[in-house]
């Protein structure tokens, strides 16, 4: 990697490649009533143009949850390219292959379509008004996904209530930007009549159902390969109709097709997300405890549900997540997702946890601050303590490890919190604007089939494998169903097969991203492979152990004694003098021994599959703490300081967790302060590149301190726990509430993220009634 | 609309991590697309291809520029040095080997750029203090570390004297 020697989808070439473009549509919601194309076929180098008629009848719709099902998701039919209708700006309309890049674009130019526009909805109060056009046909409505639950009493938790706060909170529209953005190659082999896909997805098994599924095609007719991967953060998932086309495109020129977005074609069309608008009502008691919580949790789904989970991705994330890590016993929530005339929402980062998270934590200090209590000592008075878990909540989930007041305890210390307040205090006596902001979470880590059911959500795979196998020499695959974005899987796993083997980390190769060389299983993604690819790969590495154990003792003299691994040598334990190498053992699997012959009952061959199904979500936990100074006359915000203490269960590797932690903050601080897509009334994007979509430079980001902790799970392999997303829900609260508590004095109360300047100074000149 | 675009091509002749090439490129081309499509140097890569993200990072007669900003044709007479020529044979820079070891890039996408830039920071700036590394590589988007062990990794390399120029 660092010599430019990686190998992302765009630096594939294949013999008679050719390239693919999409026109798009320039209308939010629009019938198309004319395609116009001949002049597109005459520019030299044009190939072909592939419409949505010539796809429809080789196509099986996708509805919302396919291949697999969803109970509380709303049917309708999506195609890969719109037939007649195209329903939010951007959407591709058909495609266009040509000799070169530029040429395809040239022929996108000379396209012409042309439309019938119809009214559009471009928010959720739009999208649920009495009389608003429906967006897809065969819908009563604009709701795609409903689901009530909680549990409880919350009238009998208002009759008692002695403060009672009622807030809506404003998400924005984000998206998760990858520095690589999608990119598919599609190759029909005729010959074959196999379609190959090389495609920059987490889930290669998963992407290669959904081929399967949509074009009507046996599994085996499809592989998929997952090149190296640039940044993925949930948005490389599947579902996404560009893929579709490409392998369509291939099949009907009989050559390979390749199709890179562009950053424009990205922010525009590949998926959004974190767009809510969560109404709450929260019945405490005078100590600052909370005794119930009603919520109403309205997802801007955008025009379509991408993918297996996302009708109800974010509305049951942010409903489940509204409880946190705090004994709140009564819950009401109704979970809506409601499709608007935008691009379709789908995962990204912390997707859902980082909404709910964020009002619970405002509520936190909205109850501080009506209390007059201090904002660590509300959250202190309402936490599950360790000796609850595991703890079943009243949103339906089962915590199952970890210490939260332990945790916030050692943040405060690692902070210095008093000394921060006492600083913030004389500061503010200056006239500066000195914040403070906390945020406890619990974070949800991979899912498994049990989680999936218990959401309403049939037939999707949550399991994950691997293969390992020793070869004649001693050498060690482990081939996975997961695929590494950037989460350094190749040396994690490889740690972990040469840990639980005893041999040498340097004989250990990871096989990753390729259907026809990896296990089938669900892949990355919901902070799971930690949990669901290393417990498949502990699994097998038990079983090839025991098997090495067991033909070693054909070199030990039919030694009966106990035997371990060390070092790449089987060794009797009561007399370590006495040993032989993998390597020899080995051989003799394969009949390649010259020492040994092993008797007819022994299976041939070091090889074995096992696969692992989370039994539950396990959840992490953490409490982060930031300092910003805000600058009112500007509304600029300034991070000072920022502190981290995560509890992922058990550490595989202190650098990857790190690594993924301070990433994941630095993410979740974008998020805060910078990330926003935004439409204007007639929904068109205005906020398609780099200069207007801001993420966080060097210079955005402050020192991040960390301190690791470790409650292991008591219901996985080795009690891990994942991490990767964990960052991102602290700190989108955490900065948050910071700057909430900087703008206190100035009258301010915050609702509505990102807290950029423009916001910030808004806010201030509405508070003291200055006109903007 | 019909396109009335007419492919114009353009010789050149340039010097890439010290080997002479000549070529005949069409003018729209970008300098990015003419090094990664006609010359197979893919390290360098376009992660928005509006000047924004640093990722196609490349050195320019010495100075860090944005290949995706430049044409091919601009660069006839250049000499230039992109992430594949940063390396001498197998032994890595010192730059690569502080990202390795600082763990200073996940997905790897945007480190070609990042290593570009930090090369050139630090041959204008050798002995630089953090806010001056921070400030450095502000231009180059990486969306995976937080910056803190590119920071590192940058800070490591220019306490190892003396830096050896790349390509030599």
């Amino acid at each position: 990697m660092v010599r430019g020697r990686g190998r992302f989808l765009d630096d594939i070439k294949l013999p008679g490649m050719c390239y693919a473009a999409f026109v798009r549509s320039l209308h939010a919601h629009a019938n198309i009533t004319q395609i116009h194309v001949d002049e597109a076929l005459k520019i030299p180098g044009a190939i072909a143009v592939l419409t949505p008629e010539e796809v429809l009848p080789y196509v099986e719709p996708v509805r919302p949850a396919a291949p697999g099902s969803s109970e509380f998701a709303r049917p309708y039919d999506r195609y890969p390219l719109p037939p007649g209708k195209v329903a939010f700006v951007g959407e591709p309309i058909l495609a266009v292959a040509a000799e070169t890049p530029h040429i395809a674009e040239d022929m996108l130019d000379a396209i012409t379509i042309d439309y019938e526009p119809i009214p559009s909805v471009t928010d959720v109060d739009q999208s649920l008004a009495p009389g608003a056009p429906t967006i897809h046909q065969g819908m009563a409505d604009n709701i795609v996904f409903y689901r009530e639950f909680g549990g409880g009493d919350t009238d009998k938790a208002f009759q008692q209530a002695e403060l009672v706060l009622e807030k809506t909170f404003h998400f924005p529209r984000q998206t998760a930007v990858p520095l690589e953005g999608r990119g598919v190659i599609a190759r029909f082999d005729s010959g074959l009549d196999r379609l190959t896909i090389w495609t920059s997805s987490r889930s290669p098994h998963q992407s290669r159902s959904v081929f399967s599924t949509v074009m009507r095609l046996p599994e085996y007719s499809v592989r998929v390969i997952s090149p190296d991967t640039g940044g993925e953060f949930g948005i490389k998932g599947t579902g996404y109709p560009e893929a579709i086309v490409l392998a369509f495109l291939s099949k009907k020129i009989n050559r390979p097709v390749k199709w890179v977005e562009d950053r424009m074609e990205n922010l525009l069309a590949c998926a959004h997300a974190h767009e809510q608008r969560v109404e709450v009502s929260v019945a405490a008691r005078g100590d600052g405890s909370v005794l119930g919580i009603r919520s109403k949790v309205l997802v801007d789904q955008g025009a379509h549900c991408l993918g297996p989970t996302s009708a109800g991705l974010e509305p049951m994330t942010t409903g489940q997540s509204i409880v946190g890590p705090y004994r709140i016993e009564n819950y009401d929530c109704q979970a809506y997702g409601v499709l608007t005339n935008k691009c379709p929402g789908g995962p990204y980062r912390g997707v859902g946890t980082i909404q709910g998270v964020f009002v619970i934590e405002r509520i936190m200090d909205l109850i501080a601050q009506a209390l007059k209590l201090d904002p660590a000592e509300v959250r202190n008075r309402n936490f599950i303590q360790p000796h609850e878990l595991p703890y079943n909540t009243v949103a339906g989930r089962l915590y199952d490890s970890g210490d939260y007041p332990g945790s916030l305890d050692k943040l405060l210390q690692l902070s210095e919190y008093k000394d921060l307040r006492q600083a913030q205090q004389q500061a503010n006596s200056r006239g500066e604007h000195l914040g403070i902001g906390i945020s406890c979470f619990v974070e949800h880590t991979s899912t498994g089939s049990q989680d999936y059911h218990k959401r309403g959500v049939y037939g999707l795979p949550a399991f994950d494998s691997a293969t390992i196998r020793v070869d004649a020499r001693g050498n060690v695959t482990a081939a996975v169903s997961a695929r590494s974005t950037g989460q350094s899987h190749e040396s994690v796993f490889a740690n972990l097969v040469a840990r639980e083997l005893g041999v040498p980390y340097e004989t250990v190769k990871i096989l990753e991203g390729d259907t026809d060389a990896t296990p089938f299983g669900s892949g990355t993604g919901v902070s799971r492979s930690a949990v669901s690819t290393g417990g498949a790969i502990r699994l097998a590495a038990q079983d090839i152990k025991q098997k090495i154990l067991e033909l070693a003792r054909f070199f030990l003299e039919n030694e009966e004694g106990d035997l371990d691994i060390a070092d790449g040598e089987v060794f009797v334990l009561a007399d370590p003098s006495r040993r032989v190498s993998i390597a020899r053992v080995a051989a003799s699997a394969y009949d390649a021994s010259r020492e040994v012959s092993l008797p007819e009952n022994i299976e041939r061959g070091l090889q074995v599959t096992r696969s692992f199904d989370p039994p539950h979500q396990v959840f992490g936990n953490g409490a982060h703490l930031a300092v910003v100074r805000v600058a009112p006359d500007t509304g600029v915000v300034k991070l000072e300081k920022y502190f981290v203490v995560e509890d992922c269960g058990t550490i595989m590797d202190h650098v990857i967790v790190e690594g993924q932690v301070v990433g994941a903050v630095a993410m979740g601080i974008g998020n805060a302060l910078l990330e926003e897509l935004r439409y204007d009334d007639g929904g068109q994007l205005l906020t398609g590149s780099f200069m207007d979509y801001l993420v966080p430079t060097s210079l955005d980001i402050p020192e991040i301190q960390t301190l690791h902790t470790e409650s292991p799970s008591p219901f996985t392999e080795g009690g891990v726990k994942g991490v990767g997303e964990a960052g991102t829900v602290g700190a989108y609260s955490a900065v948050a509430n910071a700057v909430a508590d900087a703008l206190l004095p100035l009258g301010v109360e915050l609702t509505e993220p990102p807290v950029g300047p423009e916001r910030v100074w808004a806010m201030i000149n509405a508070a003291q009634g200055n006109p903007g | 609309m019909t396109s009335s675009y007419r492919a114009v091509t353009l010789p050149i002749k340039l010097t890439v991590n010290g080997k002479e090439y000549q070529s005949s490129v069409e003018v729209r081309k970008t300098l990015a697309d003419f090094l990664r499509d006609e010359l197979d140097l893919t390290g360098t890569h376009l992660g928005c291809e509006h000047g924004v993200c640093g990722a196609c990072t490349i050195l320019f007669n010495g100075d860090a520029v944005r290949s995706c900003l430049m044409l091919a044709v601009q660069a006839d007479g250049a000499n230039l040095t992109t992430v594949e020529g940063l390396a001498q044979e197998e032994e890595l820079h010192p730059l690569q080997q502080a990202f390795q070891e600082n763990h200073a890039l996940q997905c790897g996408f945007c480190t070609p750029g990042m290593l570009m830039t930090a090369y050139a920071f630090l041959q204008d700036t050798p002995s630089p203090t953090e806010e001056q590394v921070k400030e450095g590589i502000s231009g180059n988007i990486c969306r995976c570390t937080g910056y803190a062990p590119i920071i590192q990794a940058i800070l490591q390399t220019s306490k190892e004297p003396p830096v050896r120029k790349a390509g030599e």
